[in-house]
C-alpha cells in the first residue's frame, strides 16, 4: 500500500491543494504517522501548501485529460507564472421601471384608478424593431480573464435579473456562464495585429456607438453569436493606411431535442430549428486611426434531418453590410452603415445569427417577414442606419486639452431605418423608420441633466402605428466622467391607436393592451 | 488555414510601416490591464494636440481598428444613458479603483432518523432522511429554530474606490454535486446573481451619508450584533428589490448620534399571465402584481444604546395580473381583485454593553390588507408574498387580510470578558459564552370580504376559511464553552409552543455541538452536531414543515445529526 506523502507545493500561491507529482512509498508507520499530523495537527498553512489524500483533488476539474496529452495538468505550477495574471471587469445595470397608466373598465372597493407597472407596459421590446433602450433592460456581467499577453482565457457571468428582485423563477434569465473563450494575440510582426477569439462568445457588426452598440442597443449589421472562432488580423501600412481582416465561424453547443414542449424555462425552445452554422467575414480599410471603411458577409445555414417538417428545405440567412466610421477628434464620432438580410427558407435557421436583435428565422418572421401557411420564412431587410456624437466643451476648447473634467454639452443624433421584402401579404414592402437625439449637460462633478426625443414608426404607411417618447434624465455619479452613474429618469410614451405592446408568457403583441403614457425609471449603473 | 496563408502573403507583399502608429499589443488588449508599471499615469493625455489616449465619454478619439464590438464588453446594451459617462472598454486615465474579493461558505451532511408505524417485509423500523424532517425545520414559519444547517454558498466581488463601490454576488442554496447524487435537479437554487449594488459613501464631514442603489437586501431588526441571531430572523422585516436606500448619520451634542435612513424599492419584473405554474418556473403566483415597498427608520446612538424605530410600507395596484377565478366566490378574482398594502411598525433597543454583553430587544406589529396580490418584496419571518402570509399566519380565508405582532430579545455575555476585566480579552483564550434568546407571536387573521361564499356564508373566526388566531411562543438558551485553540462545545436548548393553546403541537429540543477550527479566531468551523426532539407521541405540527404530510409514517424525525463546515473571508 502506497500513501501520498506530505510535500511542499511547488508552486504556493496557487490557491487549493495541489498534488505533488512522484508519490514516494510510505511504511504503515508512515502512513499512521501522516494521519496523526493531518489530523492532530490541522492548520491553514497546511491545507494550502500539501496535498494528503487518495483520490483526485476536489478543487481540480471532473471532466477527461486535456486532449493531446502534452498539456500540463490542472495544478501543476507554470514555469513562467510571473507572466500570468488574473483580471477582473464587469457592468452593472440596475432599472426600476415603473409605468402608470389609468385602469380599464370599472373600479372595484380598494381599487385606485391609477395603476402601477414593473416593467412597465410600453412599445419596444427588444427583439423588435420599436426597441429603443430609453430605459434598458436589467444586465449584469463580471468578466473573470486569465492570461499573459499571448493567451487570455476568459470567462464571463452574466444574468437579466437579480433574484432578490424576482418575483418568480425563470432560469432563462438567470444566465450563469455567459461566454467562456480564449483569446490568443501571437506575436506575428510589429507592424502586424493577430487576435483570434475561441469558444463560446457573441460578436457584434454595425456597433452604431463608439464603444458600445450605440443609442439603440442594436447592431446594424447582425450579431453573430454561438461557440466558435473568430481571427481578426490588423495591418499596418504605409501612409497610415491599416487594413483589418476578420472570419470566423461559429455554430451550436447542442440542439433543441425533438419533442420538447416550449415553456418559460426553456426559454420557448423551438424544437422544429436545426443545427445551425455561421461562417461570417469581415475586411475594413482604415487611415489613421480616424476613419474605417467595412465591408460584412455573413451565412448562416442549416442542413438538419431533425428540423420539422424534415421536408422542409434546408435554410439560411445571409446578411451582407457596408459601413462608415469617423472618429473626428473634436468633431465627434460619426457612424453610417448599411445591411442587406436575406432570408432563404429561413424556418429552421436558429439564433446563432440575430439581424435587428430578431433571433434565426423565427425572429425574421415574427418581426418583418411573416410567414406562409406552411410556415416557410423568406425575404429580405435593407437596413440603414447611423449615429453621430459630439461634446462641445470639447469642441470648444481645442486647442486647449479637455479632458472631460470640467462641464460639458454631449449630444447625439441617431436613426435606423428598413424596408421589408416579404412574400407575405401585411409583411411585405413594410417600411420601419426610428430616429432621436439625446442632449447631456454636464454641469457638475457630481451631477448633469440629459434629454432625449425618439420617434419610431413601426409603418411608414400605418400612422397609427407611431408613437414618440420625450424623456428627461438626472445623473447623479461620483465624479466628472466616472463609471458608475444614478439615473432618475421620466418619459412620457405618446401611442398612437396601432401601436401594440407584447405581454404575456410567452410574449405576444396583444392589441388589446393600452400602453402605459408615463414611465418614471431609476437606474444604477457601472463597469470596470 | 486560408485565412493563415491570406494573412502571411498579405504581409509578405504589404510595404509595412515601420512604426505601428496606434501602439497597441493587440486587439482587445484595451480589456487587459497594463501591468502597475506601464499604467497610464493621470494627466498623461493633456496633450495640446487633437488626440486623447484617455478620452473617457468624450466621442471622437476611438483609436482601435476593429470590424466588430469586443465580445468582452456588454453585447446586448445601448449606450449609457445621459451619455456623459463613459462607455464599457472606453479608455479612461488613471483610476484607484480596486478590487476585493469576498464570501461564505457553508455546506452541511444532514441525516433526520426517525421510524415508520409500520415495517413492511425488508423494510427497517428506523427511518434515514437526508433533509431532516423535524418539527420546526421549515424556514419561514413562525416556530422555525434554525437548527438545520442548510447549505449556502455565496461569492462577493467589489470593485470601486472609497467613493462608489459596485458589488456583485453570485450564490447558491444548494450544489450541484449533491443535486448529481440526488438525481434531482433543482434548478432554482443555482441562483447566480442575487445581489447586484452601487454603494456611495460620499464625504460630507461631519456628517456620515452611504447611499445604495440596485437590487441588495435591507433587513431590520436583526437580533444579534453581526447576524440575525439564533433564530435568523430579521424581526422587523426585510426588504428585498430594485431600488435605493440612503443613511444620513448626524451627529449632535451630548454624544448623540442620530441615523436617519430611508429607501423605495420594486420588482424588476412581474409574473406574467399565461406562465405554466409548476416546478420548472418554482410555482409562480400570477395574482401578484407589481409591488413597490418605502421605508423609513430613524435612531438614537447614546454611549452605545441605540433605540429605533421602523416604519415599511409595501403596496401594489397592478391591473395586469390574471389570478386564476374561484368559482365559489361571488366575484371574478381575474379583474377585481383589490390593491394590496403591508405595514410594519417597529420599536427595538440595542445595547453594547462592552463586558456586560450585548442585548437587543424588539417589537413589530405587521398589518395586511388584500396582501394576496402582493410579491415577496418585503418579507417578514423570511415569509413573503400574499399567499405566503395567508398559509402561515393568517389562513387562507383571510384574503391575505390579518395582523401580526412579534416581540424578541437576545442577550450574549461572554464570561471570558467578563470576568478577565479590566483586562482586555479579544477571545484569544478560554471563554463561556451565554445566550438567551426568544421570540413571541401573535397572528390574527382576519375576514376577506371577497372571501364571501357563494351560499351567503360568512367569515367563521377559528374557521379553515374564516379568521385565523395563532400564538406562538418559542425560547431557548446556549452555552459555548471555547476551551481548546481548536476545539468548543455548545449545549443548545430550545422550547417550542406552535400554539400556545395547543399544548401537544409543543416540542423540546437539545443540541450539543463540538465544533473544530484551525485558531482562537479562525473564520472557519467544522462541526458535529446532535439534536434530539422531545415532542408528545401523536403531535404533528399543523403549522409546520408541510412535508410532514408527505411522508408514509406522518412521523417527524426524533434525532438530527448534522456534519457542517462553514467559513467567510
Amino acid at each position: 500500500m502506497t500513501l501520498m506523502t506530505v510535500r511542499q507545493n511547488d508552486n504556493p500561491s496557487w490557491i487549493g491543494a495541489r498534488r505533488s507529482a512522484g508519490p514516494r512509498p510510505l511504511t504503515a508507520l508512515g502512513c499512521f504517522a501522516v494521519l496523526l499530523t493531518v489530523l492532530l495537527k490541522v492548520q491553514p498553512a497546511l491545507a494550502q501548501d500539501t496535498t494528503v489524500g487518495l483520490g483526485l483533488d476536489p478543487g481540480a476539474p471532473q471532466i477527461t485529460n486535456v486532449a493531446g496529452g502534452i498539456t500540463p495538468a490542472y495544478g501543476q505550477a507554470s514555469e513562467n507564472d510571473q507572466d500570468w495574471r488574473f483580471d477582473f471587469h464587469g457592468m452593472v445595470l440596475l432599472p426600476l421601471r415603473v409605468g402608470l397608466n389609468e385602469r380599464n373598465g370599472p373600479i372595484f372597493v380598494d381599487q385606485k384608478k391609477t395603476v402601477l407597472h414593473t416593467p412597465p407596459v410600453v412599445p419596444g421590446s427588444f427583439e423588435t424593431f420599436e426597441y429603443t433602450a430609453v430605459a434598458p433592460d436589467p444586465w449584469v456581467q463580471l468578466n473573470f480573464s486569465y492570461g499573459n499577453p499571448i493567451v487570455t482565457a476568459t470567462v464571463i457571468v452574466a444574468a437579466r435579473t437579480i433574484a432578490n428582485a424576482d418575483t418568480f423563477f425563470n432560469p432563462p434569465d438567470h444566465i450563469g456562464v455567459n461566454d467562456a473563450f480564449f483569446t490568443y494575440r501571437p506575436r506575428v510582426h510589429e507592424a502586424i495585429h493577430v487576435n483570434v477569439n475561441l469558444g463560446g462568445f457573441a460578436s457584434n457588426y454595425g456597433h452604431m456607438g463608439e464603444y458600445d452598440l450605440g443609442r439603440y442597443g442594436t447592431p446594424l449589421i447582425a450579431r453573430v453569436s454561438g461557440v466558435g472562432s473568430t481571427g481578426t488580423a490588423v495591418f499596418d501600412l504605409e501612409h497610415d493606411f491599416q487594413v483589418v481582416t476578420e472570419v470566423g465561424i461559429q455554430g451550436q453547443l447542442t440542439k433543441t431535442p425533438v419533442g420538447i414542449q416550449p415553456a418559460a424555462w426553456n426559454g420557448f425552445a423551438d424544437p422544429n430549428v436545426g443545427s445551425t452554422f455561421a461562417l461570417h467575414g469581415h475586411a475594413a480599410l482604415g487611415y489613421m486611426g480616424k476613419a474605417q471603411l467595412g465591408l460584412h458577409y455573413i451565412s448562416a445555414f442549416a442542413q438538419d434531418d431533425r428540423a420539422n417538417p424534415t421536408t422542409q428545405p434546408d435554410g439560411g440567412i445571409s446578411v451582407f453590410g457596408l459601413d462608415a466610421r469617423l472618429t473626428l477628434g473634436r468633431f465627434g464620432h460619426f457612424y453610417l452603415g448599411y445591411g442587406r438580410t436575406d432570408a432563404d427558407e429561413a424556418r429552421s435557421v436558429s439564433g446563432v445569427v440575430r439581424v435587428l436583435n430578431a433571433a434565426g428565422g423565427a425572429g425574421l418572421a415574427d418581426e418583418y417577414f411573416g410567414r406562409d401557411a406552411e410556415g416557410r420564412v423568406n425575404g429580405a431587410l435593407d437596413t440603414f442606419g447611423g449615429q453621430y456624437d459630439f461634446s462641445l466643451g470639447n469642441f470648444l476648447n481645442y486647442p486647449k486639452a479637455f479632458t472631460g473634467k470640467s462641464p460639458d454639452i454631449v449630444g447625439s443624433l441617431f436613426g435606423i431605418y428598413t424596408g421589408t421584402d416579404s412574400p407575405i401579404t401585411g409583411y411585405d414592402d413594410v417600411g420601419k423608420f426610428k430616429y432621436g437625439m439625446e442632449i447631456g449637460y454636464s454641469m457638475l462633478s457630481w451631477f448633469a441633466l440629459a434629454g432625449r426625443v425618439d420617434r419610431v414608426i413601426n409603418n411608414l404607411d400605418d400612422d397609427s402605428q407611431t408613437h414618440a417618447i420625450w424623456t428627461g434624465r438626472a445623473v447623479f455619479r461620483s465624479d466628472f466622467g466616472s463609471q458608475d452613474q444614478l439615473v432618475l429618469q421620466y418619459s412620457n410614451y405618446q401611442s398612437g391607436s396601432g401601436v401594440q405592446v407584447k405581454d404575456g408568457s410567452p410574449p405576444q403583441r396583444d392589441p388589446s393592451i393600452d400602453p402605459d403614457d408615463h414611465v418614471v425609471s431609476l437606474m444604477a449603473s457601472m463597469w470596470w | 488555414m486560408k485565412s493563415t496563408l491570406f494573412i502571411a502573403s498579405l504581409a509578405s507583399v504589404a510595404s509595412l510601416s515601420p512604426s505601428t502608429l496606434y501602439a497597441q499589443q493587440g486587439l482587445g488588449s484595451e480589456f487587459i490591464d497594463p501591468p502597475e508599471d506601464k499604467a497610464d499615469k493621470p494627466g498623461a493625455d493633456a496633450a495640446p494636440a487633437d488626440e486623447k489616449k484617455n478620452a473617457g465619454y468624450i466621442p471622437g478619439y476611438r483609436r482601435m481598428p476593429s470590424v466588430g464590438l469586443s465580445p468582452h464588453a456588454p453585447q446586448n446594451l445601448p449606450g449609457l444613458p445621459g451619455a456623459v459617462t463613459p462607455s464599457f472598454g472606453a479608455p479612461l486615465g488613471g483610476s484607484e479603483l480596486r478590487f476585493e474579493f469576498h464570501g461564505y461558505l457553508a455546506s452541511s451532511f444532514r441525516m433526520g432518523v426517525g421510524k415508520r408505524d409500520t415495517a413492511l417485509a425488508g423494510q427497517k423500523v428506523t427511518t434515514l432522511h437526508a433533509d431532516p424532517i423535524v418539527p420546526g425545520g421549515a424556514y419561514g414559519w413562525l416556530e422555525q429554530t434554525n437548527l438545520v444547517p442548510g447549505p449556502w454558498s455565496q461569492l462577493t466581488f467589489q470593485y470601486g474606490n472609497d467613493t462608489v463601490r459596485a458589488t456583485a454576488i453570485i450564490g447558491a442554496w444548494s450544489l450541484g454535486r449533491a443535486q448529481d447524487a440526488t438525481g434531482y435537479a433543482q434548478t432554482e437554487s443555482q441562483i447566480w446573481l442575487n445581489d447586484a449594488f452601487l454603494t456611495y459613501t460620499p464625504k460630507v464631514a461631519p456628517f456620515g451619508l452611504a447611499i445604495t442603489a440596485g437590487v441588495f437586501q435591507d433587513q431590520y431588526g436583526q437580533m444579534a450584533q453581526y447576524s440575525n441571531g439564533q433564530y435568523g430572523i430579521p424581526l422587523m422585516g426585510a426588504i428585498q428589490g430594485m431600488g435605493i436606500k440612503s443613511a444620513l448619520l448626524i451627529p449632535l451634542e451630548g454624544g448623540v448620534d442620530l441615523t436617519v435612513e430611508g429607501g423605495f424599492k420594486g420588482d424588476l419584473a412581474r409574473v406574467p399571465a399565461g406562465i405554466a405554474i409548476d416546478a420548472t418556473t418554482n410555482f409562480p403566483r400570477p395574482e401578484e402584481g407589481s409591488t413597490y415597498a418605502a421605508h423609513g427608520h430613524v435612531s438614537a446612538t447614546w454611549k452605545n444604546v441605540t433605540p429605533a424605530l421602523h416604519y415599511v410600507h409595501s403596496w401594489s395596484q397592478d391591473d395586469v395580473y390574471s389570478p386564476p377565478d374561484d368559482p365559489l366566490t361571488l366575484v371574478n378574482e381575474n379583474t377585481s381583485w383589490p390593491d394590496g398594502s403591508l405595514d410594519i411598525y417597529g420599536a427595538d433597543i440595542r445595547a453594547n454593553m462592552a463586558r456586560f454583553g450585548y442585548f437587543y430587544a424588539g417589537v413589530s406589529h405587521v398589518v395586511g390588507k388584500d396582501t394576496v396580490s402582493l410579491s415577496n418584496l418585503v418579507q417578514f419571518m423570511n415569509s413573503g408574498g400574499g399567499r405566503d402570509f395567508m398559509e402561515r399566519f393568517w389562513g387562507f380565508g383571510s384574503g391575505g387580510n390579518g395582523e401580526l405582532t412579534l416581540a424578541g430579545l437576545e442577550y450574549r455575555l461572554s464570561l471570558g470578558t467578563l470576568l478577565r476585566y479590566p483586562q482586555d480579552f479579544w477571545g484569544v483564550g478560554p471563554d463561556l459564552t451565554l445566550a438567551l434568546f426568544g421570540v413571541y407571536g401573535s397572528a390574527k387573521g382576519g375576514c376577506d370580504q371577497f372571501s364571501e361564499q357563494t351560499d351567503g356564508s360568512v367569515c367563521i373566526p377559528g374557521g379553515d376559511l374564516g379568521e385565523f388566531d395563532t400564538q406562538v411562543a418559542k425560547y431557548g438558551i446556549e452555552g459555548i464553552y471555547s476551551f481548546s485553540k481548536y476545539v468548543l462545545a455548545t449545549l443548545r436548548l430550545d422550547a417550542v409552543h406552535p400554539d400556545l393553546d395547543e399544548d401537544d403541537q409543543t416540542f423540546h429540543a437539545i443540541t450539543p455541538r463540538l465544533i473544530f477550527r484551525s485558531d482562537w479566531q479562525a473564520r472557519e468551523t467544522v462541526g458535529i452536531q446532535y439534536t434530539g426532539y422531545l415532542f408528545e407521541e401523536d403531535a404533528v405540527p399543523i403549522n409546520g414543515d408541510t412535508r410532514l404530510v408527505n411522508t408514509n409514517s406522518q412521523n417527524p424525525d426524533q434525532h438530527m445529526f448534522a456534519l457542517f463546515a462553514t467559513m467567510y473571508w
